[in-house]
């Protein structure tokens, strides 16, 4: 027999002892795990599981053994040595989990042992049922416990009979709706297929006449007469352009002229269109070569004109081999991705083969170290939409926004329900290549950026909006010389009517500014109009005070609650003063956002109308606000006056505020208080002369006190009274909740939280804190008895196992309490104190006369 | 095994050292048969049992309410599984049975046709066991605690029963009458038995602490008292009386060649004593629970070192008689065990308990080979398929065949 190792039984306790203290009615599955780990790898450590076990079942604890059971139950269903062991023990295993021992009955908590009584019942009756045949004994305890116990295995059996059936059920259920979601998965998948492939073939077309393979580039033209005939035509020009083109290969400064003369040949021959575009698609060529970069504004039409008519060169004429070859080329540079390398090797050998023949011709040098290097440059596959291909190009753009914005989530959907409800394998690859097609015709809409002419289409269609959202602010300037005369003459006449009539007509002035606001959009004439007022009363002003008619446009942007002071204070000032404001921040005001200029105006003539209190202009100076927006000239004089501005402007708001006392002695005495003097009072001393009052000792020290009643003042709260509106609501011994309605904090139940309508705390951290706050009264309680610390003591003591309940814990029961009261010793010595005394009353009343009562 | 076959094979060694051998072999590997099991019918406790001598094949019980059962132990029905069924009942619907409880069963030594009983109800009653009607009726003064014939009486047919009363009872079964008692006893008789070797010797136990041996045919007095001390009583020892337990003795039964007489006692103990000399042996074995009323215990036959078959609280200890030892215990009565009976010929243990039950122990040395290979072949196959639950093919295995299905099942491992 092998040896067990140490430290490996060590840990077996030691998860024996954290599984059965955790106090949980279930087992930790991960600690559990290791220790069936453990217990698998040799009987042995079954078997010194099982001695553990058994000693922990011993524990008068309920929570203890009924995680010991569950644990058993956990090792009985698997080993067969466990159940041996178990069985030759289970008259004690009955007894310690199922109390079947009248004289041992089980430990507290009760409601854990009952459960774990029935649990025990119901896992011995499955246990039974699989195991029953091959076990002698657990059939023998099976029939004890149905027969002495009259434990009623078969409504276990049917409960379990059930539970099994319920479980297929549900499990049939499920399976049935997964069938389902397959089916309409299946029939969705059906009905869109088919759209989804002609979406599919929508874009594939459209790409590839976009943008053709190289390999669709063979055009059999020979067949149509009409383009041989453009061919023949051509072929005189194809030898310049073959030219042309070496040349640029050559001396790139040429460039330019020749691919002009190219141009310009080109322009006078008959195949018009085709060759045209072909040539200036050669001199774009050329330009891509010479200058190694690729602003490549061709367009897919002429592209595909222009391909297809080299790829008949190269088939007619040796010559053009060149031509083709940089065709190619410059193809796969411009073109997709996909164009396959091969196609790219093959246009540059073809290139360089000839280049060189060619060269020898032409020039008769050769170079042996002549080496062409062409390095491709950033690609961009950008396609210029133009007249011809718009339609194409917004086909392919629709169907791509189709994709993704449905066919793509509907695939991944697809997918996803296929692999929640295990669907069939090829279900899933058919879904799966679905899916890869649409990704395929996504990246090629995205690298041909069909898609991004999309967002620069809404880019542009945005700042449109953009644009109209903002009005179009004339130039102030232009705008001043349109004002007619009329107009001018009546926003003067306006604003003489509105300061004459002062107060009066503040509030048609409010409404004003309302009916400004409102129809923001609509009343841009109106805006005009009242700007052109604005400027027609700067016109009228002699002099030009920009000063202060830069601090009132600033005052005008500050909020409406302090503008209302504003209003009370500047309602003094003189109508040309206000003229000059008005205009000088329509000045300001140029060309910024129409939206504040609808503010001031209207404010400036509300100002104007509101009603007045004396103040200077000098305080009105003050009180202007900081404001950084647009001012046009700030100097350091400025800021200053903003600085003190905004003091006096809190002073201002903070007089407005303070309530106004009635005159009294403190006041009078304000700087010197200690000259406050308590009046004399008169004491009545020459009444007699030999009866002196005596001297009053508080007189001193009362005098402080009258001072203090002098100085004192009654405010009374001028503060709206809000009624509590909750209720305390925790919990009351009786069953009900505390009705009391405390604003913070609840008498007997501390702080006022959210509680359910159970009284329990609805947030977690409320009831943690809540329990601490139970405890430390419990505790502070306790104390006063002289008990506090015991408790504690006791508590610190058992937090070996904090996670069992705490069963030697009395019930604390009103019963309890009044016994603790009643038979207190020292209630029962008086009591009895006084019901001798009585006794003793009646007995001396009785039989006082007789001397042996007497004695007593 | 192998060895003592051989050599018996060869005459090396006698037949008896091969019984020998082979039954002590068996008798200390007695385990809860898997096999074997009987009828359950009773509804009270079962308080004695009783195999019939002639073909040792009839078990009789009795137990309480009267219920007197037979149950044939032959295995006739040609499967490894066998459940012993009763073929003879006294229950309830019998008007004749007795009115309480059967405290004693005995078969009559050389017919089956013929069965004693005694019990609660002061009665000793002799039954016809074909038609299960008493033959005759015997009519005590107390309680009848126990009744024994000898097993190997020729020229007597005397029952002895021990009642309350202090005297030991012979009943006459060939003039239906008690013949006379044996006055020694100054308490009533708890227990009597036969002397399996002499069948005038018949040793009885009392509530006075006493066990006396006596000559029937010497009717003045007890042939001797069996004294706890041997003569020498501990000094603070009051009284001259030679007590065998400090306590009551409730149980009796000599070893089957009839030199040895074990006896136990509420005292909490079991003690060995030579019939021949009267002399306590060293072998003092401390019971935990013994059992209140008349404990009816078995001896184990044929072994080189006899055992002693103990009911003690649920288990059924098992004691070596010669050294005292415990050898092991038998655990599976969920109440308290009441009393066995050992069987000679299988070498089987049967024991009756107040859990109803009556288990049969036999021995499980062969089912410990077959355990051996089992384990074996599945450790292989664990080491094989670690991961793999053999659970459903070990389900399999356990509905194909149910005999073999515990050790395949057994093993497996999630």
């Amino acid at each position: 027999m092998a040896e067990l190792d140490e430290t490996v039984s060590k840990q077996m306790s030691g998860l024996v002892e954290l599984l059965t203290t955790s106090g949980k009615p279930t087992l930790n599955p991960e600690i559990m795990k290791k220790f069936k780990k453990i217990c698998r790898t040799s009987d042995l450590y079954v078997e010194h599981g099982f001695v553990l076990l058994m000693s922990q079942l011993e524990v008068d604890h309920a929570e203890v053994r009924l995680s010991t059971y569950q644990m058993m139950d956990e090792l009985f269903v698997r080993s067969h040595l466990f159940r041996e062991l178990l069985l030759a023990d289970f008259d004690t295993f009955l007894e310690l989990t199922a109390g079947t021992d009248k004289k041992k009955p089980l430990p507290l908590p009760k409601a854990v042992a009952n459960n774990m009584k029935s649990n025990v019942f119901k896992s011995i009756q499955i246990w039974y049922n699989k195991f029953g045949a091959a076990y002698k004994k657990l059939e023998l305890g099976y029939e004890f416990l149905k027969s002495f116990q009259k434990v009623d295995f078969d409504s276990i059996q049917a409960d379990l009979e059930l539970e099994r059936r319920q479980r297929e059920e549900n499990e049939r259920k499920l399976e049935e709706a997964r069938q389902n979601r397959l089916n309409k998965i299946d029939q969705e998948i059906l009905d869109t297929e088919s759209e989804i492939q002609l979406s599919l073939t929508v874009v594939e077309n459209g790409i590839q006449l976009l943008l053709p393979h190289p390999d669709d580039f063979c055009i059999p033209m020979n067949d149509e007469p009409g383009t041989s005939e453009i061919l023949n035509k051509c072929k005189s020009c194809n030898n310049i352009v073959t030219d042309s083109n070496i040349t640029s290969l050559n001396g790139k400064y040429e460039l330019n002229s020749v691919n002009k003369s190219v141009a310009g040949f080109c322009k006078s021959c008959d195949s018009r269109t085709i060759e045209d575009e072909f040539h200036s698609k050669k001199h774009k060529q050329c330009s891509i070569e010479s200058e190694k970069e690729y602003p490549q504004s061709s367009t897919s039409d002429t592209k595909l004109c222009d391909q297809g008519y080299s790829q008949e060169v190269n088939q007619n004429d040796s010559h053009m081999d060149t031509v083709n070859g940089n065709n190619e080329e410059t193809n796969d540079e411009e073109g997709s991705d996909e164009m396959s390398d091969v196609e790219d090797e093959d246009g540059h050998d073809d290139m360089e083969g000839v280049d060189e023949s060619g060269m020898n011709k032409e020039h008769g040098y050769l170079d042996p170290t002549f080496s062409l290097t062409i390095s491709v440059g950033p690609v961009s596959n950008n396609l210029e939409e133009t007249e011809d291909n718009t339609d194409l190009i917004q086909g392919v753009r629709e169907q791509y926004r189709l994709i993704k914005t449905k066919f793509m989530p509907m695939v991944k959907k697809w997918i996803q329900v296929l692999e929640e409800n295990n669907a069939k394998t090829e279900k899933k690859t058919q879904v799966a290549e679905l899916k890869t097609k649409l990704e395929d015709a996504m990246k090629k809409c995205v690298e041909l950026e069909i898609s991004s002419f999309n967002h620069r289409k809404q880019e542009e269609s945005d700042s449109d909006d953009d644009d109209d959202d903002f009005e179009d602010v004339p130039d102030k300037d232009g705008y001043e010389e349109d004002i007619p005369e009329h107009i001018k003459l009546e926003a003067e006449m306006a604003s003489t009517s509105n300061t004459t009539s002062k107060g009066g007509k503040k509030k048609g002035g409010e409404k004003k500014v309302k009916r400004t606001k409102k129809p923001m959009n609509a009343s841009t004439k109106k805006i005009k109009q009242l700007a052109g007022e604005l400027v027609a009363s700067r016109r009228l002003l002699d002099n030009d005070d920009l000063d202060s008619a830069l601090l009132k446009s600033k005052t005008y942007k500050s909020n409406s609650h302090s503008f209302q002071d504003e209003l009370d204070r500047t309602n003094d000032q003189h109508q040309s003063q206000i003229k000059l404001l008005e205009q000088s921040s329509s000045r300001t005001q140029k060309g910024k956002k129409q939206s504040k200029i609808y503010n001031s105006p209207s404010t400036s003539s509300s100002i104007a109308s509101s009603p007045s209190k004396a103040s200077s202009s000098k305080t009105v100076k003050k009180d202007i606000t900081p404001n950084d927006s647009h001012s046009t000239t700030t100097g350091d004089s400025a800021k200053k006056v903003d600085c003190i501005a905004d003091d006096s402007e809190r002073k201002q708001s903070l007089l407005d505020r303070a309530p106004v006392v009635p005159y009294g002695v403190d006041i009078e005495h304000w700087e010197t208080p200690e000259n406050i003097t308590v009046p004399v009072k008169n004491k009545f001393e020459g009444a007699s002369r030999f009866w002196v009052a005596e001297k009053d000792e508080t007189e001193t020290a009362g005098c402080s006190e009258e001072v203090a009643s002098l100085t004192r003042r009654t405010m009374t709260f001028v503060g709206d009274f809000e009624p509590v509106k909750w209720k305390c609501r925790a919990p009351v011994g009786n069953g009900k909740l505390c009705e009391r309605m405390d604003r913070v904090k609840c008498p007997f139940h501390g702080k006022i939280i959210g509680r359910d309508t159970n009284g329990m705390p609805s947030n977690p951290d409320d009831f943690k804190s809540n329990d601490k706050v139970k405890d430390e009264d419990i505790v502070s309680s306790s104390k006063g008895k002289g008990k506090g610390k015991s408790t504690k003591k006791s508590k610190e003591k058992k937090n070996k196992y904090a996670n069992l309940t705490d069963i030697k814990v009395k019930e604390d029961t009103g019963r309890k309490r009044l016994e603790a009261k009643i038979f207190n010793r020292s209630t029962l010595r008086r009591v009895n104190k006084v019901l001798d005394n009585a006794a003793m009353k009646k007995l001396s009343e009785k039989f006082g006369n007789q001397f042996n009562y007497s004695l007593k | 095994m192998l060895r003592f076959l051989n050599s018996r094979e060869l005459g090396v060694n006698d037949p008896l050292v091969f019984y020998r051998a082979e039954s002590t072999r068996r008798v200390l590997n007695l385990g809860l048969s898997e096999e074997k099991s009987v009828e359950k019918q009773f509804t009270g406790n079962v308080n004695t049992l009783d195999v019939d001598l002639i073909e040792k094949r009839y078990l009789l019980a009795g137990g309480a309410d009267g219920y007197i059962i037979i149950y044939d132990t032959f295995n006739t029905s040609g499967s490894v599984k066998y459940t012993c069924p009763s073929v003879g009942t006294i229950a309830l619907n019998n008007r004749h049975r007795h009115k309480f409880h059967v405290d004693t069963v005995l078969w009559y030594p050389l017919d089956t046709g013929m069965f004693t009983s005694s019990g609660t109800d002061c009665l000793l009653k002799v039954w016809d066991t074909n038609r299960l009607k008493p033959a005759d009726e015997y009519q005590f003064s107390g309680i009848v605690y126990n009744h024994h014939m000898s097993p190997i009486a020729t020229r007597h047919c005397l029952i002895a029963v021990a009642c309350q009363s202090s005297s030991v009872k012979l009943v006459d079964l060939k003039s239906g009458s008690a013949t006379h008692g044996l006055k020694g006893h100054s308490k009533g008789v708890y227990s009597v038995k036969w002397s399996p070797y002499n069948e005038f010797t018949l040793a009885s136990a009392g509530a006075d602490c006493k066990i006396l041996l006596w000559d029937i045919r010497n009717a003045k007095g007890s042939l001797l008292e069996f004294d706890q001390y041997n003569g020498k009583p501990p000094e603070n020892t009051a009284g001259s009386d030679c007590t065998a337990h400090s306590r009551p003795v409730t149980g009796l039964q000599f070893s089957s060649d009839g030199l040895w007489l074990v006896s136990c006692g509420i005292d909490k103990m079991i003690r060995v004593w030579c019939t021949s000399t009267g002399r306590k042996t060293n072998v003092d074995i401390p019971l935990a629970y013994p059992s209140k009323k008349t404990a009816q215990f078995a001896v184990s036959q044929g072994c080189s070192n006899n055992l002693i078959f103990m009911p003690n609280g649920k288990s059924v200890d098992v004691f070596d008689m010669t050294t005292g030892k415990l050898q092991y215990a038998l655990n599976g009565h969920f109440k308290q065990a009441i009393c066995c009976y050992y069987h000679p010929d299988y070498h089987e243990l049967y024991s009756g308990g107040s859990d109803r039950n009556i288990l049969v122990w036999t021995s499980q040395t062969h089912n410990n080979h077959i355990n051996y290979i089992v384990k074996k072949t599945v450790k292989r196959q664990k080491l094989d398929t670690q991961t793999l639950p053999n659970t459903t093919t070990s389900n399999v295995e356990q509905t194909v065949s149910s005999a073999t299905a515990d050790n395949w099942s057994s093993d497996e491992e999630t």
